[in-house]
């Protein structure tokens, strides 16, 4: 909520605004993205299909071989989850990791992507007191 | 398992698991 105040992110925008509604989850069986080497876990369990095609394009760049099958990731787990992508949106570290700062480098703040729905009691709405109002 | 704290999901109309589950199929994920 801070996040999207701080971005002046615009609610009213018919194209990616609405309301916003709180979603209350139950448990669920999530993948955990908290550091480049859970995501080279979840590579090396769930490489994607095309992987060898995407690298045979390139001798120099390897970037992608970090992609995931998500479609049979999500066969085992309800969503991933990404605590804190901001330490490794750079690089952080002396063991500079450049494919997996591409990935994190994709979000802001805390993010899960939920495979299927696994709420439960009825959506609320919030309101977004801006704070510089 | 993990318990998550409570999730923001911006939307115009209101979500729900009917609209929202065949959704993440059809555009997402193969059936399983």
């Amino acid at each position: 909520m801070r996040w999207l105040d701080g971005q002046n992110y615009t609610l009213d925008d018919p194209r990616w605004g609405g309301d916003l509604w709180l979603l209350e989850p139950k448990e669920a069986n999530l993948a955990v993205v908290a550091h480049p080497s859970d995501l080279r876990e979840l590579c090396a369990s769930y490489p994607h299909p095309e992987l060898d095609h995407f690298n045979s394009l390139s001798e120099r760049v390897k970037s992608f071989e970090l992609l995931v099958d998500w479609e049979r990731l999500s066969q085992d787990y309800d969503g991933l989850h990404v605590p804190n992508p901001w330490p490794w949106r750079f690089g952080y570290g002396d063991d500079f990791d450049y494919a997996a700062s591409m990935f994190f480098y994709t979000m802001d703040a805390e993010c899960t992507c939920w495979a299927r729905w696994c709420f439960e009691g009825e959506p609320r709405i919030a309101s977004l007191e801006r704070s510089n109002a | 398992m993990i318990k998550l704290p409570t999730q923001v999901f911006v939307s115009h109309s209101k979500p729900e698991a009917s609209k929202i589950t065949p959704l993440l199929n059809e555009r997402f994920w193969k059936p399983l």
